[in-house]
């Protein structure tokens, strides 16, 4: 944290996972809801005590640039991240405890939950995310100031424009709105994760220079016509990747393996760098 | 006096040019607070402290640091872009 201050840079907060002793997973995996939500809602006080404003991390001497923003568990839509599988009631107990504890531990800091559409289950059915979430506690919005969306496209190796059904492309996020609107529980829509895989040996992989083309288009739409509701979007990825042609998730940054930039992160740069 | 004024009036349009251009060719410029990337610069292995100023000198004011979000960890799940499973 000390040194992203130095830097003029804000880190965004992943409260996740469980703790081992804490964790529900009879095998202690921490990619399992804790089994009282009111441990989890004590871990996110103390971070948020710790480095959001105020917190005891800054009162010594630098630069100080407390923790604006927690996101509530990464992707607890999948069962990979939220075992055995997704369960929207559980995670709206776990989400409320902890928006609690951070309103109670700091003012301003965003509590954000992730509000993508869809489940992603073991057993393979299709089964809403945000809808059932919201459906599961119709209150928690009052403490939530933001959604998240991990707009990745279905197959991954679609351009951010693909024709046919918006609940499987980039634009999903139009969905995630509507959805949001039609509920009386409109906020704004925080992409905290997006991109495209240059595992070329692999059919959901793109080129090295598609990968660039979509970066842009994508973060073209964000900056201009979903300007008004999505106010930050993180690119996945910053870091290095495998490069062997395989291996999808491992290719996904910016940087080959060797360090070297692919040409995406010059889209990156030069859009951050308009952007106004 | 003129030439003198059209000849000084080239090399500052000249500099701003090539000032615009390194400013494209190095990614700096001024910073948007929007654009973010997802990092996990702890587990790196990389000097955490010159990475962040690669970023910050490439206009990137926001990361969302993802310890768990290597690639050995997704790799079982296929969490991104696994919207659709079927």
């Amino acid at each position: 944290m000390a040194a992203a201050a130095a830097e003029d840079v804000d880190v965004l907060a992943i409260a996740g996972y469980s703790a081992p002793w804490s964790t529900s997973d009879p095998g202690g995996d921490v990619h399992a809801p804790p089994r009282d939500a009111g441990d989890y809602a004590a871990y996110v006080r103390a971070v948020v005590e710790r480095y959001g404003p105020g917190g005891e991390f800054w009162q010594g001497d630098g630069p100080e640039r407390p923790l604006r923003a927690v996101e509530l568990w990464n992707e607890p839509w999948g069962h990979f991240f939220f075992k055995p599988d997704p369960d929207p009631a559980r995670y709206a107990a776990l989400a409320r405890a902890a928006a609690r504890a951070i309103r109670g531990a700091a003012d301003g800091v965003e509590v954000l939950v992730p509000a993508d559409l869809l489940q992603v289950r073991t057993d393979g059915r299709i089964v809403p995310w945000f809808s059932a979430l919201l459906s599961a506690d119709r209150s928690l919005p009052e403490l939530v100031d933001g959604w998240t969306v991990h707009p990745y496209p279905s197959p991954r190796s679609a351009p951010p424009d693909p024709r046919g059904d918006s609940q499987f492309g980039f634009g999903r996020v139009e969905e995630t709105r509507r959805i949001a609107v039609a509920a009386g529980v409109e906020r704004p829509i925080w992409i905290t994760e997006l991109g495209w895989t240059t595992a070329t040996g692999s059919d959901e992989g793109v080129s090295e220079e598609q990968q660039a083309a979509y970066l842009d288009a994508a973060l073209g739409r964000v900056l201009g016509s979903w300007r008004d509701f999505v106010p930050h979007v993180f690119v996945y990825t910053w870091n290095r990747s495998t490069g062997v042609p395989g291996d999808v998730e491992g290719n996904y940054g910016l940087r080959r393996a060797d360090g070297s930039f692919k040409p995406a992160w010059r889209v990156v740069t030069r859009r951050a760098a308009t952007d106004e | 006096m003129r030439r003198r004024f059209r000849h000084a009036l080239a090399a500052v349009a000249l500099l701003a040019v090539v000032g615009s251009a390194a400013v494209l060719l190095l990614g700096g410029g001024s910073p948007s607070g929007r654009i973010g990337l997802s990092t996990n610069l702890l587990g790196s292995g990389e000097d955490l402290r010159t990475q962040l100023a690669t970023l910050h000198d490439a206009g990137i004011r926001w990361i969302r640091e993802d310890s768990h979000g290597s690639a050995s960890n997704r790799s079982a799940g296929g969490s991104t872009g696994a919207q659709r499973t079927t």
